[in-house]
């Protein structure tokens, strides 16, 4: 169910991967009147608002619009699992038995394997095709090196800052589990996953530039931006292991004489290492590859994922697809850590 | 010097009262045993003294300071949880360690006491492997050396048996009584299980719904019980319902339900007092004439067979016959029952009934 949610959130708030798909269909930079997403109008309309102000109005309606109706989806769909009471109680023995047996149980495992290769897997190694058969053209590649290098220090503070703010924050949570405050918290820190990051990004905007209205440090802005929709990534990952873990184990580390640090450095802390790696490694790589939110608060940004984009409007395919090639090495070896990590921590 | 004190303690959680009004006094070196059915408050008295919670109302005191605002850590207790808790990233020699280790102590104790204590337990080969490759009853030895090597004086022990094998259970509970004992700790054990309380402690506290109900020895709990739940908690035994007939300086007669008179020891009640008797199963025989009652089943329990009988009086009476003439009897039989008067202890008869006054609950 959980994954249900984090899917349509995923797929709501999705801006770079709508916009440079799209962007390939119809062979040109994106206008108004083109099939569009909630967050590929946002970007739009932020880049248009730069030089018609009048746009801004419509753009918080289309975030707000977009923000409310992520919530309401999420409590229709928590309303929905209450009333229907997944898994249903009701069992159906003649078709359930004929299902479970013979070819159902091998088709059901062929379509799910042909599904992963067909929908997911080739369509994104696609790209290497590409490159290998189309035509090199004149590679500049100091921009997407520069975005590369912006895009890695984003993400790595974003992460240092995750880490150390959400840890607190999960270990007040997860120990304070009948507290009313802790209760609320739990559910508010989830909200920025919710909620399309575009819409989020454009809000975030909004109130950054009412701070800093020159935007004088645009990657300040992005960082705290992208800092938004990662927090919950650490927090929920942390929370999860912490709650996972016995309260005894600390109470024996307090009763043999250690300090709340220590029972915390020495006891807790090796035990829910693993989920601390897998939240930071998850919160990295959202950033690297977050587009939508990106070029809501700074709209000339400058990231690797946005740097794809523009490369994609200009037609720039060749390059575009090193880039993309380059971008999936690192997550894929991102993946592998975090694969590793979050093994180690079963055993 | 860890002479435990509870005055008046209470703990509540939210509307629940977990404990009431616990006085309590634990001398030095005594192994004290808290005995209870789930859910009468044991686990809660003992987290209080731990420090792990802090009493709503009362005082705990440990060596004559009052603990009130003294964290955990800071408490010198060995705390020994029902789930053993042993650190699972940590070998068996780090687990011991551990409390030395956070206490900075000198390099040569660090080195020296955990190896002593888990020599003590004789699993000093077992040192370098990690909990998860030892049995649960080992498990629960290294956490008894661990929190040995932390050089409490005052041990807390929350259900430290019940997690284990019927037969691992056994044999650790004699090892408990002669560790604590040959370092002469004071140890304050909790278990719902009364044969573990009995063989372990100098002395049981027996508690229900947040309560103390009873504290004594082992044995005079079990022979001259002053409660009827006491009675009835601690060893097995049939309660009878009946009035008093006649009081007498060597005996109480007592009449029962179906009218028949039973003797039971002499006791304070007036003729016409509603009373309870108690007897235990093994003090009962069948006898040429006394209560009479129908063999309902028969069970096989080793050395001895207990029949259940249904006596006229409507109520159900336990007795245990030796093996070989355990033969003479099968179900449906006729029988009479009688024990000797000594054998008998009188009550007073609850206003709730006799269910409601032994209930766990």
């Amino acid at each position: 169910m959980t994954g249900a949610i984090l899917c349509f959130a995923r797929s709501l708030s999705e801006t770079g991967g709508t916009i440079i798909a799209l962007a390939t269909l119809y062979g040109r930079r994106m206008v108004e009147g083109d099939f569009q997403t909630g967050p590929t109008l946002i970007g739009l309309w932020k880049d248009a608002s730069v030089t018609d102000p009048s746009l801004v109005p419509a753009l918080s309606f289309v975030s707000i619009l977009l923000i409310i109706l992520a919530l309401v989806l999420l409590l229709l769909l928590k309303l929905v699992i209450i009333k229907v009471r997944l898994p249903m109680r009701k069992v159906w023995p003649t078709p359930e038995k004929l299902l479970s047996r013979g070819l159902f149980p091998k088709l059901k495992d062929s379509s799910a394997v042909l599904f992963l290769l067909l929908i997911v897997l080739v369509p994104s190694f696609f790209i290497f095709t590409y490159v290998l058969t189309g035509s090199p053209a004149q590679a500049d590649w100091g921009p997407f090196v520069d975005a590369l290098v912006i895009s890695f220090v984003v993400a790595s503070a974003v992460t240092l800052i995750d880490l150390v703010t959400g840890i607190p924050l999960a270990l007040y949570i997860a120990k304070n589990r009948s507290g009313r405050l802790s209760q609320m918290l739990d559910v508010l820190v989830n909200v920025p996953l919710i909620v399309p990051t575009a819409a989020l990004g454009f809000s975030l905007g909004l109130f950054w530039s009412n701070i800093d209205p020159n935007a004088s440090a645009p990657i300040l802005l992005i960082i705290l931006a992208h800092i938004a929709f990662t927090y919950p990534l650490v927090v929920r990952n942390v929370v999860g292991a912490v709650e996972g873990v016995d309260p005894a184990f600390e109470e024996t580390a307090r009763t043999l004489g250690a300090r709340p640090l220590q029972s915390f450095r020495r006891v807790l802390f090796p035990m829910i290492k693993g989920s601390i790696l897998a939240g930071a490694i998850m919160a990295f790589t959202r950033s690297l590859g977050e587009t939508g939110a990106t070029l809501a608060v700074v709209a000339n940004a400058n990231t690797a994922p946005v740097y794809i984009v523009d490369l994609v409007n200009e037609q720039s395919y060749y390059l575009a697809a090193m880039a993309c090639i380059i971008l999936i090495i690192i997550s894929y070896v991102f993946m592998l850590l975090l694969r590793r990590f979050t093994r180690e921590e079963v055993v | 010097m860890p002479l435990v004190e509870l005055r008046g303690v209470s703990k509540r959680f939210g509307k629940v009262v977990a404990s009431s009004g616990i006085d309590l006094r634990i001398e030095d070196g005594e192994y004290v045993t808290i005995l209870g059915p789930s859910g009468c408050g044991k686990t809660t008295l003992i987290r209080m003294i731990a420090g792990i919670l802090e009493p709503s109302e009362g005082q705990v005191l440990i060596g004559g300071r009052d603990m009130k605002g003294i964290p955990i850590e800071e408490r010198d207790i060995g705390y020994v949880f029902q789930n053993i808790a042993l650190f699972p990233h940590l070998n068996v020699l780090e687990n011991v360690s551990y409390g030395p280790v956070v206490k900075d102590v000198s390099d040569e104790e660090r080195q020296a006491v955990p190896k002593r204590y888990l020599e003590l337990v004789n699993l000093l080969d077992r040192m370098r492997m990690f909990p998860s490759a030892l049995s649960g009853g080992e498990q629960q030895k290294v956490a008894l050396a661990r929190a040995l090597a932390s050089g409490a004086r005052l041990l807390l022990l929350d259900e430290p048996l019940s997690a284990l094998d019927a037969r691992v259970r056994m044999d650790l509970r004699y090892e408990l009584r002669r560790i604590t004992k040959d370092l002469g700790l004071t140890v304050l054990h909790v278990t719902h299980d009364q044969e573990e309380a009995m063989t372990v402690s100098d002395r049981i506290v027996l508690m229900r719904s947040g309560r103390i109900v009873e504290t004594n020895t082992p044995e005079m709990m079990y022979r001259a019980p002053k409660e009827l739940f006491t009675a009835n908690f601690i060893g097995e035994t049939n309660l009878l319902d009946g009035v008093v007939v006649a009081s007498e300086d060597d005996r109480t007669v007592v009449e029962v339900r179906d009218g028949s008179k039973v003797e039971a020891q002499p006791s304070r009640f007036e003729p016409g007092d509603a009373v309870v008797i108690s007897v235990r199963p093994e003090r009962v025989h069948a006898e040429e004439k006394g209560l009479r009652a129908i063999v309902r089943s028969i069970s096989f329990m080793g050395t001895y067979i207990r029949i259940t009988a249904e006596a006229d009086s409507e109520d159900i009476m336990g007795f245990d016959v030796r093996v070989p003439r355990g033969r003479d009897f099968n179900v449906g039989d006729n029988v009479h029952l009688g024990w000797s008067k000594q054998s008998a202890l009188v009550f007073p008869r609850p206003p709730g009934g006799i269910a409601e006054a032994v209930k766990l609950e």
